[in-house]
């Protein structure tokens, strides 16, 4: 829906119908979203192993050390391989989004108007709008855009402005064809909620791949290892907060992912007001509301047993072998 | 046969997989406290089907799926006209796997028995809004010309439907019972047996009645009554009467294939009184949707179709394994006599022979 492919649009009814399951299977969006969403996966779970077992050997010496160093040690060269995976395929899956998804990525650099040679802004505020019309503060570094996104320091980026222009003559006939005024359409998504989950994304990752690194070079050659660095309540602390980085991070590319294609549904074909079913606000309040509700209690519980479970720490590792008496196989429900 | 035919049925099938093996987990949930009077039985109760339950649900997963993009216009107005239901439905199914996973994931008092009481509603739940959901579309739903539900929800709780979601719930409970009296030992299957030898008469009463009803003109498009549905009501009788039989007998398995047997027929009475349509209208004639009307393109049905043929193999087989696997019966007082190391061992040292 991104970036629709193996499609025809069937002229007698309008609807779209399947010509390549193939074309739908190999889409570069797709396989580049599946390759940057699994090793964001194993780095979440990753950090996940690292902050409980910081924490564990923080928390009291002696206890479980060996165990906890062993699988600290291992959720930082998990952390360190699937950041580096994840982090160089959303660089490619950036690319094939610049020239997919052009308005998106404009909107994720809040980049206006289009240019060759440009900037990469690391962090800009501006005025709460769906599109700010100032900037009040921006930090940038020249030309790194268009080397990101073309391999070219002078390579030439498009803006929202000269895309909304293009798009306005592009997609005037679907207006009409909705009984829309064609001038008064927006393909634009919110600028500021793009560019800063965007920002988000990229900055909770990188920074999970320089705490993996500087985690092994303390495991290597810090005193004690890490075990010594777990003693400091800052650093435990840290650990803790890398561990909701993870998750943080994931949510928001899924923001940015799903806002960025705003207003469209999917891309270029439909849009978002025009697909909306006719159940009725009542009926949408009612099962949002149910949904909000229920998954607030579920991460409640959640969060509460991981936790639980978390503090218990391993079980103690038993030289019982199965015997005569072993339960016959049945899982523990 | 042409695809859309071939999907129609395949649909069909798989509504019968479901409801056949998700319905004895429902039925069980539905007997946890009437059958286990104390937690150990619960905990034995839940035991027996759970390493297969999750199995069970992938197949509605797949019905579900299948309708969707074999017959997306199908899917599209039942999924809209049935939102609250299936809302409720899904809810339910969500809240049921939170009881199952968690009910033994902490010892605190009470913790157990509040998530086995979830387990319960929640299993009153889902087959409910599922049996009334698949009422409903038989029965057909209130649309216009253009395929939009032009009712309410009042419209979907019709006699018809509210009497199969009943008739479901009692034939689950019966189909609960008997799987239980051939995976339990001891008081739970002795337990189970008496109390599937009372629903008997209910289950059937109000089976008969459903079918009965659907065979003479539940739907509202006005058609005779056909061949394949007259022998669904027979087969579904012939089912019950034959369950009724085996638990007298003490015949267990037979029993169990009775109630399989039922449920099967009630699927194929349904789909069976809906050929050829996929979902009548009850307001504008012109919103009844059909089969071939709502059929994707020939080139999406022949890849779900080769999916299938490629996928559907494994599927069983691995499913088929994990049934045997956990075949032993499970009692609350412990492992049957010759001891459960037997058991285990006759899994990984069978001699040859042994079936």
């Amino acid at each position: 829906m991104q970036n629709p492919v193996g499609y025809r649009v069937d002229a007698e009814t309008g609807n779209a119908v399947l010509t390549s399951i193939w074309a739908v299977m190999s889409s570069p969006t797709a396989v580049f979203a599946y390759l940057h969403t699994i090793p964001a996966a194993v780095l979440t779970a990753s950090a996940l192993v690292v902050g409980i077992s910081v924490w564990h050997l923080g928390r009291r010496a002696g206890h479980e050390t060996a165990f906890f160093r062993r699988s600290a040690q291992w959720g930082l060269r998990g952390m360190l391989v699937a950041s580096l995976v994840t982090i160089v395929v959303g660089h490619f899956f950036g690319q094939v989004m610049t020239e997919k998804q052009p308005m998106k990525m404009a909107a994720a650099e809040a980049l206006y108007d289009s240019k060759s040679g440009a900037g990469l802004s690391l962090m800009a505020l501006a005025p709460f709008q769906k599109k700010p019309d100032r900037v009040d503060f921006e930090i940038k570094i020249p030309k790194l855009l268009s080397f990101m996104a073309t391999d070219s320091f002078n390579g030439r980026v498009e803006g929202i402005n000269d895309l909304q222009a293009d798009y306005a003559k592009k997609y005037a006939p679907y207006e009409i064809a909705h009984g829309r005024d064609p001038a008064k359409a927006e393909y634009y998504p919110i600028v500021g909620l793009s560019y800063w989950t965007f920002r988000l994304m990229i900055g909770l990752g990188g920074f999970m791949l320089l705490f993996s690194i500087a985690g092994l070079w303390i495991a290597r050659r810090g005193r004690e290892g890490i075990a010594g660095m777990a003693a400091r309540p800052w650093f435990r602390r840290l650990a803790l907060a890398t561990l909701l980085f993870g998750f943080a991070a994931h949510a928001m590319g899924w923001m940015f992912t799903e806002v960025g294609r705003q207003p469209w549904v999917v891309t270029g074909l439909l849009k978002t007001q025009d697909a909306v079913s006719k159940l009725g606000v009542s009926t949408l309040v009612i099962s949002l509301s149910v949904f909000i509700a229920l998954y607030v209690v579920i991460t409640g519980i959640e969060v509460w047993l991981f936790a639980r479970l978390a503090k218990q720490g391993p079980d103690p590792l038993s030289d019982d072998t199965p015997d005569e008496d072993a339960a016959a196989p049945a899982l523990a429900y | 046969m042409d695809l859309p035919t071939l999907w129609f049925l395949l649909i069909a099938l798989l509504w019968t997989g479901y409801l056949i093996l998700e319905g004895f987990d429902f039925g069980v949930g539905m007997l946890l406290f009437a059958l286990g009077r104390r937690p150990e039985e619960r905990d034995a109760l839940v035991r027996t089907f759970g390493p297969v339950w999750d199995g069970n649900e992938v197949w509605l997963l797949v019905a579900g799926g299948a309708m969707f993009a074999a017959f997306p216009n199908w899917y599209a107005s039942m999924f809209s006209a049935e939102y609250l239901p299936l809302l409720i439905l899904l809810v339910a199914l969500i809240v049921r796997v939170l009881a199952i996973e968690y009910r033994r994931k902490h010892d605190g008092p009470n913790w157990t028995t509040r998530w086995d009481r979830v387990l319960f509603v929640a299993s009153v739940t889902a087959p409910l809004m599922a049996a009334v959901g698949l009422a409903n579309v038989v029965h057909g739903i209130p649309m216009d010309a253009k395929h939009d539900f032009t009712g309410n929800l009042l419209d979907l709780l019709n006699p018809y439907s509210l009497l199969g979601g009943v008739a479901v719930l009692s034939l689950f409970v019966l189909h609960g019972a008997t799987f239980l009296g051939l995976r339990t030992e001891g008081t739970l299957r002795v337990r189970a047996r008496s109390l599937a030898i009372r629903v008997w008469p209910v289950a059937t009463a109000l089976v008969a009645a459903f079918g009965i009803w659907t065979l003479l003109g539940a739907s509202s498009v006005a058609r005779g009554i056909s061949v394949v549905g007259t022998i669904a009501v027979v087969l579904a009788v012939v089912g019950l009467v034959a369950t009724g039989l085996a638990l007298r007998a003490d015949r267990e398995p037979i029993a169990f294939a009775g109630t399989a047997l039922t449920i099967a027929a009630a699927v194929v009475l349904l789909f069976a009184q809906l050929w050829p349509n996929v979902m009548p209208s009850t307001d504008d004639p012109a919103g009844t949707l059909s089969i071939a009307e709502t059929a994707s393109h020939h080139y999406t049905l022949k890849v779900m179709t080769w999916v299938a043929i490629l996928v559907t193999p494994v599927v069983l087989v691995y499913q088929a394994w994990s049934y045997w696997v956990f075949r032993h019966r499970i009692s609350a007082e412990g492992f049957p006599e010759g001891g459960a190391g037997a058991a285990l061992q006759s899994l990984t040292h069978r001699p040859a022979g042994d079936a």
